[in-house]
């Protein structure tokens, strides 16, 4: 396996959680925050759970995430993200520390990918606990941005 | 039956994009053959068209089913559900399904685990609402949030669940996680004070 370069602590990693894997208010059906859901593994993250180096395009700022959030459209195949799908954020000292507590030595390197440069994978993580899922949902990864918010600029063939 | 389901009433899986529910009975990836006997008029001699069809269901269509299957199933409880409840069911499922929003390779609400969610709230008749999330794997994702302190659960397949509570206390957030057979739940909870989780909100 080829070696990859780990994403330095101080940096900060952005996770894509769908609008269903957000937690819908019962009467109304809005998006409240993000929910353990996002943290389960998904089809997506064969190599570990995977995120996006926001520190790759730039030092970090909403204009940052925002690239980060478009690269990250152009590594999906459909190219496309949902408007109440949110991207949350989170250090990777954080998200190192959290793990040891949970018994997990989690790494975060980075593993560039079509479209996505800055992709980057959290390994050794299982989603095996849900008190760590839910711990990454809301008091780790705690900041986030909802897409229709983040002014993404749309890809250049839709304008 | 299925037109009080209101599917065409959905405003995320809407009619407009999904084909009708008996044409997805007969697209669903299941081989069918073709029926095209032909008798030519010189001679009477037959033929039928040739190989099978075959059709991979879309994800609109994927989706349709997923929420069709549930709405159906809980038809056949429903006089055990308040209209409410079965109408607030119905429309977060199609919430959690939006066509735009769906994220590519997540599966849609698993059934079972669905069954799970719906017999949880007759056996321990749950008349509070929670907020719902679906797990990658098409699992229901439950929230009952009282202040700062929660119960989260993942209701599993087999009647068989997994939650997590946080207390908040003066001393910080205890949190607890395990899981157990859908019948117990009532039950393990009740040191965290199941009720106010299941009863009135």
């Amino acid at each position: 396996m080829v070696a990859r370069r780990a994403v330095a602590d101080e940096h900060h990693v952005l996770r894509y959680a769908p609008k269903s894997k957000r937690f819908l208010h019962p009467e109304t059906a809005e998006p409240l925050g993000i929910s353990p859901a996002a943290f389960a593994i998904r089809p997506g993250d064969e190599g570990g759970l995977s995120v996006t180096e926001v520190e790759h395009y730039g030092a970090m700022s909403a204009d940052t995430r925002r690239l980060a959030a478009a690269a990250f459209r152009e590594s999906q195949p459909s190219r496309k993200l949902g408007a109440q799908a949110a991207f949350a954020w989170a250090r990777v000292s954080v998200i190192k520390a959290i793990g040891t507590e949970y018994g997990k030595g989690i790494r975060v390197v980075h593993s560039p990918v079509d479209g996505n440069p800055g992709h980057a994978e959290m390994r050794h993580f299982t989603d095996d606990d849900l008190d760590l899922l839910d711990f990454f949902a809301t008091d780790v990864f705690s900041e986030y941005e909802v897409v229709a918010d983040m002014g993404i600029p749309a890809r250049a063939e839709e304008q | 039956m299925l037109s009080t389901l209101k599917f065409d009433a959905s405003p995320s899986v809407s009619a407009a994009r999904l084909k009708p529910l008996h044409l997805l009975q007969s697209t669903s990836g299941i081989r069918a053959p073709a029926r095209g006997a032909v008798t030519r008029q010189d001679g009477g001699e037959s033929a039928t068209f040739g190989a099978a069809l075959t059709h991979t269901p879309t994800l609109a269509e994927r989706l349709f089913e997923a929420i069709a299957d549930a709405k159906v199933w809980t038809s056949r409880v429903a006089m055990h559900l308040s209209r409410d409840t079965r109408d607030r069911l119905f429309h977060q499922l199609d919430m959690l399904h939006e066509l735009d929003e769906w994220a590519e390779g997540d599966a849609a609400v698993s059934l079972d685990s669905f069954k799970s969610f719906v017999r949880a709230i007759l056996y321990h008749a749950v008349n509070s609402k929670p907020a719902l999330a679906l797990m990658p794997n098409g699992n229901i994702l439950a929230l009952w949030a009282d202040g700062r302190d929660k119960l989260t659960v993942e209701f599993l397949p087999g009647n068989r669940t997994r939650w997590m509570v946080q207390n908040v206390t003066a001393s910080g957030p205890e949190r607890t996680t395990s899981t157990t057979p859908l019948e117990r739940l009532r039950d393990v909870l009740q040191p965290y004070n199941a009720e106010r989780w299941f009863d009135g909100r």
